[in-house]
């Protein structure tokens, strides 16, 4: 009886195996559920991968971060310190120059920016050891930079804003044409904004625009604040003229369209005072009074 | 059998009640039968095996707008057949716009949404959830426009907006399609308009614009017509003829714009020019940003704020208003219900030569960012999804798209397409400038509440502006506090939740390759992760904030202190 039944066992028991979705298919599952936010069904598929016996090691480690980042980023209910201990975990289990190391870091370093208080050096540190980690040409390099940037962006601290801008510059080199070029930029003017340097605002923005904008709607902010800032701030009325006229030819849908046509007309015309907009004369007298003191 | 029934019994009479009750019964059955015969006809069309049928359901319900549909559908029908061979039958369903959101959330979960759904309404996130992505194909040529100069050029550059509405902010994919725009303007009674002035159109200057409505008030009381009023208005129209202010608000907005990128209004900015003195509310650019609606309520009926907006459109087509103001969506009703030669027109917007405001004009407001509308998508339910896709472009090619708006008499969102003539006063107008929403820093706060109260009081003439702007200047201490608060915390949040967006695609960078057929493009998640990275790079502001709040309380700003009073949070704890 036994003899008989063995092999009806072992075929049904084949067919359930064949019949389970492999682990590949479920963590692309999960994945997409957590990119849905739905993140009970992607715990869900997370922990049948992280218990499976037909998942290889990688897939149940891949399944373990998963639900680290789960714990981490789900909203409402995310938890920046529990995930800390998740992350430490995994870190044990990677080698240690390696794609996969290098995103751990990474969010164990966010982690340290999201926590209340931020524990804004040890954050540093890590992100830090992230990039050793990262290979050379991964473009995670970059944005692991970023991370580190917006660090200084953290604390009302106008010295420490301004140690970030130093940071950018040393930073920038590791930038030239890589993808994430225009958002480092972006970055660096945002610093320059915050500490009032409009001349360092002015050469971040145009670096901004040259490496490539992708949303044409920051495009229109950054063309616009180009002009302004040229105009208004630093009286460069022939480069703020360029740069009305970029904004209307690259972004016609835009509201400032037809402003920035007639100001770069005026501007060629050497009319100051605009029609449309409040007069530039006693602001270049008030900037002519700053600058006589230091004998600029 | 009761006394009753057995005296009506022994009589010989008739019960009359009876019979009514069996022929109601008789008229419930067959009713009945035919609904379920049609029901029946209905799903035998649709589920037959030899035609692949395309639902679509929207909410549009306006005049004109399924027969143009239908028009276009049949179109498609014919022409599908000749390229394929294979029949298609596209069928509509319009689902009233109380209880769409609700029905696309309840199909969606129910996994049996139709082919083709109308955005706009539905649950924020669940468009990725429902609906299949056609970033890929937007960036191709639409194949109807071949033959024409739009050949070689991508579905999404054809459009007016570059097709920027169909961007998903939840996944930064593009879903769907839009098939028009829209634009408001003011509808005018041009028999009421001979009548009284001997015009066929009204003015475009809006101080003679003012005296006109004044005029024809006391018009009908010379004619003994007091059911007729200026303006049918209620309190939706109030705020469509906002429409008719000019761009008395730029030097203001430039003046305090800090950051320099044009747009003070809805931003912290507004918050720290209010609280450093820059501005208030008795800005004479204010006054007459606001007394231009002001001035014009005057001529709108009493009570008017109280009024339901179908009941002061049905006074306008009853043909007891000269002036009602709607959107372009409405055009083909009112046109269908007025018996009244009806005219479209521009809003009299007052100019730089304006007695009382000419000097605050720079010009009329812009409408280049116009939206698109009607924009359907495939649902990720749809038994032919390549069919749904192929009409969607079929009805966004230069012609049709067209023909469809010039039927539907809505204005074509894909350029070069022309307008129906009733349609053309709704042509956008994209030179102007911009205007703002100064006396808020976030939506829907106590700012907004403020104001909305204020210039509930204004427009109804309980107050006049000076009234006005001292009730925003007692409210907006405690208001600005309390939005400075929320804008501190939103901005985090929202930092948070692009976090998780950012998280998502950097685990597809990370680990895509193991994804069996979910891996996604390493391109495309690159590219995801730049937009967001560049959506992101604003949302660090909070430092910079409390940067600028600390130097206006070091150097003493009265409004600064005033509304430091109202802050319940400790902003040294807060951070960016």
């Amino acid at each position: 009886m036994l003899m008989r039944a063995l092999p009806l066992v072992l075929c049904l028991s084949a067919a359930t195996l064949l019949a389970q979705e492999p682990p590949a298919e479920l963590l692309g599952r999960a994945w997409t559920e957590y990119g849905l936010q739905a993140f009970s069904n992607a715990d869900g598929l997370f922990a049948q991968v992280a218990e499976s016996e037909r998942a290889s090691q990688e897939e149940r480690w891949q399944a373990r971060m998963g639900r680290a980042f789960i714990t981490h980023y789900q909203m409402p209910g995310r938890d920046p310190q529990a995930a800390i201990s998740q992350y430490e975990a995994l870190l044990q289990e990677v080698d240690e120059r390696d794609l996969w190391r290098g995103q751990i870091l990474g969010r164990l370093a966010d982690c340290y920016m999201e926590i209340v208080p931020a524990q804004v050096d040890k954050a540093r540190s890590l992100y830090e050891q992230a990039l050793s980690a990262l290979p050379d040409d991964s473009p995670l390099v970059q944005e692991t930079m970023l991370r580190l940037l917006s660090s200084y962006l953290q604390r009302p601290d106008s010295e420490e804003i301004a140690l970030g801008l130093q940071s950018a510059a040393e930073m920038a080199p590791r930038f030239v044409g890589t993808p994430f070029a225009s958002v480092f930029h972006g970055m660096r003017a945002e610093m320059a904004f915050f500490i009032g340097d409009y001349s360092a605002l002015a050469d971040a923005l145009d670096a901004q625009y040259r490496a490539g904008i992708s949303n044409v709607r920051v495009k229109e902010v950054v063309l616009f604040r180009l002009a302004r800032i040229n105009e208004v701030a630093l009286g460069h009325y022939d480069r703020a003229e360029a740069y009305y006229r970029l904004l209307a030819s690259e972004v016609p849908s835009s509201q400032k369209a037809h402003f920035a046509t007639l100001r770069a007309d005026e501007l060629k015309n050497g009319q100051l005072d605009s029609d449309y907009a409040p007069p530039l004369s006693t602001r270049v007298e008030d900037r002519m009074v700053k600058e006589k003191p230091d004998g600029r | 059998m009761d006394a009753e029934e057995k005296t009506r019994a022994e009589s010989g009479l008739f019960d009359w009640s009876r019979l009514s009750n069996y022929v109601a019964i008789v008229v419930l059955v067959i009713s009945f039968s035919v609904s379920l015969w049609r029901v029946y006809r209905v799903q035998e069309v649709e589920q037959s095996d030899q035609v692949a049928t395309i639902r679509v359901v929207h909410w549009q319900l306006e005049a004109g707008f399924r027969e143009a549909f239908d028009d276009i559908a049949r179109r498609f029908e014919r022409v599908y057949l000749e390229e394929t061979g294979q029949p298609v039958r596209v069928v509509q369903n319009a689902i009233s716009e109380r209880v769409y959101k609700q029905y696309v959330q309840t199909q969606g979960i129910g996994r049996s949404l139709p082919d083709l759904v109308q955005l706009g309404r539905e649950e924020a996130g669940s468009v990725p959830r429902f609906f299949i992505s056609n970033t890929e194909d937007v960036q191709k040529p639409n194949p109807y426009n071949r033959g024409t100069d739009l050949e070689d050029v991508p579905w999404m550059d054809t459009y007016m907006d570059g097709m920027v509405g169909s961007v998903d902010q939840a996944d930064l994919e593009y879903y769907g399609a839009a098939s028009s725009t829209l634009s408001i303007r003011m509808f005018y009674n041009r028999e009421l308009l001979q009548a009284a002035f001997g015009l066929d159109e009204p003015p475009s200057n809006y101080r003679a614009f003012l005296d006109l409505c004044r005029r024809f008030g006391e018009w009908a009381q010379r004619e003994g017509r007091a059911d007729l009023m200026a303006v049918a208005a209620s309190q939706f129209q109030a705020s469509v003829f906002r429409s008719m202010r000019a761009a008395t608000l730029l030097d203001l907005i430039l003046e305090n714009d800090r950051d320099f990128d044009g747009f003070f209004g809805g931003n912290d900015e507004v918050l720290l020019a209010y609280a450093a003195g820059d501005f208030d509310f008795y800005d004479e650019r204010i006054r007459a940003d606001q007394m231009t609606v002001a001035n014009l309520t005057k001529y709108f009926s009493p009570g008017f704020m109280a009024m339901d907006r179908m009941e002061a459109q049905f006074r306008f087509t009853q043909g007891k208003a000269l002036f009602c103001a709607s959107g372009s969506w409405d055009a083909m009703s009112f046109n269908s219900q007025v018996d009244f030669p009806m005219g479209i027109c521009d809003f009299p917007y007052p100019d730089s030569s304006d007695p009382e405001f000419g000097q605050y004009v720079r010009g009329r407001v812009s409408e280049a960012n116009a939206p698109a509308v009607f924009r359907l998508a495939v649902s990720k339910f749809s038994e032919h999804p390549d069919i749904a896709l192929r009409f969607l472009q079929f009805l966004t090619s230069r012609e049709n798209n067209q023909r469809f708006n010039h039927l539907s008499r809505w204005p074509p969102v894909i350029k070069g397409a022309q307008s129906h003539p009733l349609m053309q006063p709704f042509v956008r107008k994209p030179e102007g400038f911009w205007s703002g929403d100064v006396h808020r820093v976030v939506g829907n706060g106590p700012a907004t509440a403020a104001f909305s109260q204020a210039n509930w009081e204004l427009v109804e003439h309980k107050i006049d502006y000076d009234g006005f702007a001292q009730m925003m200047e007692d409210e907006m201490p405690r208001a600005l506090a309390q939005e400075f608060e929320r804008l501190l915390n939103t901005e985090w949040e929202e930092r948070l939740a692009q976090e998780m967006a950012l998280s998502h695609q950097l685990a597809g960078y990370a680990f895509g390759k193991t994804w069996g057929t979910d891996q996604p493009v390493p391109e495309r998640v690159q590219s995801k992760m730049i937009y967001l990275w560049e959506m992101r790079m604003r949302r660090y502001r909070n430092s910079y904030r409390l940067l600028e709040w600390d130097k206006l309380l070091e150097e003493g700003a009265p409004k600064a202190r005033e509304i430091q009073q109202h802050i319940k949070i400790d902003l040294k704890r807060k951070q960016s």
